[in-house]
């Protein structure tokens, strides 16, 4: 025999070994309690290294049973498309309301999530700016992102949620002049504001995370973020500054539970996985992870690592979910990109 | 003198394309040392993604040396209506973006789908599992191994299939001595060429695989993952990975086909 024909049949026997294996494994990893979660790239880490063992550690010694965890997490509006295309979701955790929305409309949601605690958020954040160490280009407000040769960085609002929160925090710190009162000219300077910082930017990445990367990789000057995710990257020992504009949104992402994929037999554990994310243990660890927490008493421990935001408004300054989406993120983001 | 300056500019463009953007993932992956290396590429989520895709590969070359054997011979032996419409479906994988793929298969397998929706009311889930990838990766894939056997099959001699049929042989019998060993190489490259782009098949699978970790993620989509979480170490190791194996795979190709590479192939 040859040595290509024994080189052939040894690399056909590993590949025929590896899948047969693989088929095994998944064909093993269905049985038993499993719940399947998807989430906006921002909940990767406190879910996947806290949260998540931590409820599996609780049921375990309330149950004495184990529970998996199938876990996905991208963008928003990825995870919207996949879960109406039918992904498995039970549990999903968006950036914004407008998906959820969306997916009740579809009839894939049916359990109002602002019958849960704090309308359906667990935990907060803020939008920031963050600028290389120093802040070499003097940026000291949302509006200074529209200052000449600043390159900014932000995400793509049709696919993140996180792009959608900056669009909004952007708009809001010129409509509401951080007063929480809308400005003597209207939507003009909002508007004007966003076309400036269109102009600015230099990349449309389509995850708040992919833009925190590319950031990392040292393109632009200011990336407009989550505060959460930007105290990630300074704990890391990144040379970078946040900046707290005076005025800045607060950032409430949604648990939402995907009811037509929840059959009788889950609902129970579901439930009680929902129920843990406002537990103590949960919100210890997602305030560990730099969220701004809603149990007051775990947020005051971690208080001090938050910089205080002077006049923060909210979704519902802006008119709510329905106009905001409407009116700023498809209207005025939208013209501000086409002329 | 003219040699001198084709070879420099030629592999000088080579370099500067391919060597140069591939050294820089190797000296990315390997930054943190070796041991950083191997912690990157032995994660569950690693490894299970490695061996998806592997897997995967398999698959789809398995069914498509099969199918696509099947459809280059149909082709170079009758003649039919609409045989030049077919014909050109078949290369259109190539051109179609990926992500096009993606979503059609979204949407025609998904649960309000053609054909999605009354295997949904079953209870079977083709999609964001491994039989929707499979799909997926079969349908990105086809053109290799039919581009591969066609020519050949065109060339060889339909006498000599008929001679052996003549002296008796079995419909079997003639593929098996005749035909086969005529196609055996350009099945090879097809195949392997078939083998390494569902190895890196990604703008298709993102969108009918869910990315779920140590469920349905592929090797590619566990790079896409890991860069987007900002954990470029394991990003670029396993880049490296599948970077070798096509390497490997490639080189293998040269050892086993001496000369015969898709480019002749495929005239």
């Amino acid at each position: 025999m040859s040595v290509s024909r024994i080189l052939t049949i040894v690399a056909l026997g590993v590949l025929i070994t590896i899948s047969l294996t693989t088929f095994w494994d998944l064909a093993r990893q269905s049985s038993g309690r499993t719940i399947t979660i998807y989430g906006y790239s921002a909940m990767e880490e406190p879910l996947k290294n806290e949260v998540i063992p931590a409820f599996q550690e609780w049921y375990r010694q309330t149950h004495g049973e184990e529970v998996e965890f199938v876990t996905a997490f991208a963008g928003s509006g990825h995870l919207f498309n996949q879960i109406r295309a039918g992904a498995p979701a039970q549990v999903a955790i968006f950036a914004t309301e407008i998906e959820p929305t969306k997916l009740m409309e579809d009839g894939l949601i049916t359990t109002d999530w602002r019958t849960f605690p704090g309308n359906g958020t667990f935990a907060l954040t803020v939008a920031v700016i963050l600028t290389r160490d120093g802040n070499p280009e003097n940026i000291k407000s949302f509006d200074d992102l529209g200052n000449n040769g600043v390159d900014v960085l932000l995400p793509d609002p049709t696919t993140s949620g996180g792009a959608q929160w900056a669009i909004l925090a952007l708009y809001g710190s010129a409509f509401l002049n951080g007063t929480g009162i809308p400005s003597d000219g209207g939507t003009e300077p909002a508007a004007k504001l966003l076309k400036r910082v269109i102009n600015n930017a230099s990349s449309l990445p389509e995850s708040a995370r992919k833009a925190l990367t590319q950031f990392g990789l040292g393109y632009g000057d200011a990336l407009l973020t989550y505060e959460n995710d930007a105290l990630v990257d300074i704990a890391k020992g990144l040379d970078y500054e946040i900046i707290m504009p005076q005025s800045t949104i607060a950032i409430e992402p949604k648990v939402v539970i995907i009811d037509a994929n929840i059959g009788e037999e889950d609902a129970a554990l579901v439930e009680e996985f929902m129920d843990f994310l406002w537990g103590t243990e949960a919100q210890e660890a997602m305030a560990k992870h730099h969220f701004r927490v809603v149990d007051q008493t775990v947020f005051r421990r971690h208080a001090t690592n938050f910089q205080k935001v002077d006049s923060p408004f909210t979704i519902d300054d802006l008119g709510g979910w329905d106009e905001a989406s409407t009116q700023i993120i498809e209207g005025a983001w939208r013209e501000a990109q086409r002329d | 003198m003219a040699r001198y300056a084709l070879m420099t500019s030629g592999i000088g463009f080579l370099i500067l394309l391919i060597a140069l953007p591939l050294t820089a993932i190797f000296t990315q992956a390997y930054q943190g040392g070796l041991a950083a290396f191997w912690e990157a590429v032995s994660s569950p989520e690693a490894v299970f993604s490695l061996r998806y895709t592997l897997t995967l590969a398999t698959a789809t070359t398995a069914i498509n040396g099969v199918m696509g054997t099947l459809v280059a011979y149909v082709l170079a032996r009758y003649e039919f209506r609409a045989k030049s419409f077919i014909d050109s479906l078949v290369d259109l994988p190539i051109a179609i973006p990926a992500s096009v793929t993606g979503f059609t298969l979204l949407l025609l397998y998904g649960p309000v789908g053609t054909i999605g929706g009354p295997l949904s009311d079953a209870g079977i889930r083709i999609m964001f599992s491994f039989p929707g990838i499979l799909v997926a990766h079969l349908f990105m894939t086809f053109p290799y191994v039919v581009r591969a056997v066609g020519p050949v099959l065109q060339d060889s001699e339909r006498g000599e299939e008929e001679a052996a049929q003549t002296l008796g042989a079995s419909g079997f019998g003639v593929f098996r001595y005749v035909t086969f060993p005529a196609i055996q190489s350009a099945l090879i490259v097809g195949s392997i060429f078939t083998f390494a782009r569902s190895l890196g098949e990604f703008g298709a699978t993102i969108m009918v695989s869910g990315n779920l970790a140590l469920r349905t993620q592929t090797a590619p989509l566990f790079i896409f993952s890991e860069f987007n979480a900002g954990n470029i170490e394991a990003a670029s190791a396993m880049s490296v990975v599948l970077v070798l194996i096509s390497f490997v795979l490639f080189f293998g190709l040269k050892f086993a086909t001496g000369k015969l590479t898709l480019g002749r192939a495929l005239q």
